[in-house]
């Protein structure tokens, strides 16, 4: 049997072996820990591809080891502490590459589901999904306790900084008017796009825009079925690149035009 | 299939009786990280951890507006990819609540992606075949195919 720490972070639960968790703090981390310069991971994020924003208040710090690697993971919530079967068996396709590095075990108890984290894989996982997601801000580390007393003033700093939504006729929310100048300034040329791939793109964007899925996640390259990219050595940015342009303009043909407004060709 | 029509056709998924292990009304779906639109996520069913897989999403269909009661399929077919040993997989599909037993239809005529009228984006690798007859496309899924496909 294995003792397993059950934790949250978003959407997900998963568990983490009880022998590779050394320490656990609820809400901040000492000045003195924070300067030593080990990384902190924020796992909601990290799990969502994102940085991180502002961590929930009650969350905790776990202090990780396994073997050179160690870090503090900040989880939303620690569920609970339970015992699994040591037989494991392996997630099943098509699962994705970084779910089956992250988890290279899995668990039935009870009929749930226990994704076990190796907390060895966490800084190379990271590492491959770009700079600085999955990564929080020290300045966080000690503050996550007061940030239920600060937080009308935070709301209001977020308020006051954060990009209007403009609303499409349907009143659905469109993209953040900041995301659109950045597509806008963007005027680097991408490797060609063969027509297949075009057309694949093209209906699939314009598919999620009719179902109103416009967020940056829902538009995201990522999210592509599987078989509409066929052309080879195409990379995700300039797959992104194209489903960007290609919702500029369903963004372009939804929104009415003011008055005296005139768009030259 | 909860899909809308797609020229005047609704798409209908054919599954073999064999196929099928167990119609299910209801699944704990628990989520996967990095996971593509079209899984759903994990659930547990016999003590097997099996995806959850979202065909509508996956073939890049415009799901219908109805508000229809899904069912959760468990299916079986064997891994193409272990050439020495039969290897059982398994997936749960998420389908509409519309399910119908009976014979294979014959009165239809086996049709390419494009004569159907399917995005540019369906990949024919993944199916095994497309029949169409006046109100029906039929779409014979590629399980294995579909299941090592890589969802990222």
């Amino acid at each position: 049997m294995k003792k397993v720490c059950l934790v949250k972070g978003g959407n997900f639960v998963l568990g983490i072996e009880d022998c590779y968790i050394l320490s656990r703090q609820n809400g901040t981390l000492a000045p003195e820990t924070v300067k030593k310069k080990i990384n902190i991971f924020h796992l909601s994020s990290l799990l969502s591809c994102k940085h991180c924003d502002r961590p929930e208040p009650g969350s905790v710090f776990l202090q990780i080891k396994k073997g050179k690697s160690s870090f503090f993971l900040l989880v939303d919530q620690v569920i609970d502490e339970i015992e699994l079967p040591a037989e494991t068996t392996r997630l099943p396709p098509p699962s994705p590459e970084f779910a089956q590095q992250l988890f290279p075990k899995v668990a039935v108890c009870m009929n749930l589901i226990v994704l076990l984290l190796d907390p060895g894989q966490i800084i190379p996982v990271a590492k491959k999904l770009g700079p600085k997601i999955g990564l929080l801000s020290p300045k966080y580390c000690v503050q996550v306790q007061v940030h239920k007393e600060t937080n009308k003033q935070a709301n209001k700093q977020v308020l006051s900084v954060a990009p209007a939504a403009t609303m499409t006729e349907n009143g659905k929310k469109a993209k953040p008017v900041a995301v659109r100048k950045k597509i806008k300034k963007d005027k680097k040329r991408p490797k060609s796009v063969d027509e297949e791939t075009f057309k694949g793109v093209m209906a699939w964007t314009i598919a999620q825009f009719k179902q109103g899925k416009v967020s940056e996640e829902q538009l995201s390259a990522k999210r592509l079925p599987p078989g509409v990219v066929q052309q080879e050595e195409l990379s995700d940015t300039v797959i992104q690149y194209l489903i960007d342009q290609i919702s500029l303009r369903c963004q372009e043909s939804i929104t009415p035009h003011r008055p005296g407004e005139h768009h030259g060709r | 299939m909860p899909a809308e029509q797609i020229q005047g056709k609704s798409p209908v998924l054919l599954l073999t009786a064999s196929q099928i292990d167990e119609v299910l009304a209801d699944v704990e779906i628990q989520m996967l990280p990095f996971a593509a639109e079209y899984l759903l996520g994990l659930c547990a069913w016999r003590e097997n951890v099996l995806p959850i897989i979202d065909l509508v999403s996956f073939f890049g269909m415009i799901p219908t507006q109805k508000k229809e009661d899904a069912r959760y399929v468990v299916v079986r077919t064997v891994d193409k990819n272990k050439k020495d040993v039969r290897m059982i997989l398994r997936c749960v599909l998420k389908v509409s609540d519309h399910i119908i037993s009976g014979e294979s239809p014959t009165d239809c005529k086996a049709v390419l992606p494009k004569q159907a009228g399917l995005q540019a984006g369906f990949a024919p690798i993944f199916v095994r075949g497309l029949f169409q007859r006046e109100k029906e496309l039929f779409i014979l899924p590629d399980i294995a195919a579909i299941l090592h496909s890589n969802s990222t």
